[in-house]
């Protein structure tokens, strides 16, 4: 179970911060505001992360994308989908559920 | 192609949809309503339809059809939660005061 099995279709964006300690990638739709949430409580704490806006991916990639992660990850898919050192993952903005996962 | 939404056409669309059902939208204390009108707007110039701006979207109407603002679930997400998933609509007795959390996901993945 790892994200580097998963072929990322789109462009990701990597935005900078101080804390490096963890890989942290989070699948999010552009026009969601618990996306939008979590992306600046990650900034906000400064960590550094990638992320992936995939109402951005043409549909037929997109839908490739979302079986992958849900075969690969055994779980149903919502957003924002956080993944952390590529195998570690939580579907949904809960800020005590990551900030356990970034400790 | 269907005519693009402005902004305020969204607005007074999610207002006529708060007033009908006896919601309350979000009081817009941190711009959360802000960026839900916009996010319906630019799925509705996208798709041709209101598609949730928290879920995603299969393209398709007729996939979708469960997810176009108001979507089924607000409903009795407002009932047990007091909102529904994007926090759009409100049980008009919801104390602001209260931290607003995400709730669980209601819909059956397709």
């Amino acid at each position: 179970m790892s994200l580097d099995s998963i072929h990322l279709p789109g462009t990701i964006i990597l935005v900078e911060g101080k804390k490096q300690l963890h890989d942290i990638f989070m699948f999010a739709i552009n026009t969601c505001q618990w996306c939008k949430k979590g992306k600046e409580w990650l900034k906000k704490r400064d960590y550094a992360f990638k992320y992936l806006d995939i109402d951005n991916i043409n549909l037929k990639e997109k839908e490739q994308l979302k079986g992958n992660l849900r075969t690969v990850f055994n779980t149903r898919l919502s957003f924002p989908f956080l993944v952390v050192d590529k195998s570690m993952f939580y579907s949904g903005f809960n800020p005590l559920e990551w900030e356990a996962m970034l400790s | 192609m269907k005519k693009q939404k402005t902004i305020e056409d969204v607005r007074t669309y999610v207002e006529r949809i708060s007033q009908r059902n006896e919601w309350r939208l979000h009081d817009n204390h941190d711009d959360t309503l802000e960026m839900l009108i916009e996010g319906l707007q630019a799925n509705f110039n996208r798709l041709g339809y209101f598609n949730c701006p928290c879920r995603d979207s299969q393209e398709d109407p007729s996939l979708d059809r469960d997810i176009i603002c108001p979507c089924r679930y607000a409903e009795p997400d407002i009932k047990e939660f007091g909102h529904c998933y994007c926090a759009l609509y409100f049980d008009p007795g919801f104390d602001f005061a209260k931290p607003i959390t995400m709730i669980p996901e209601r819909r059956i993945e397709t």
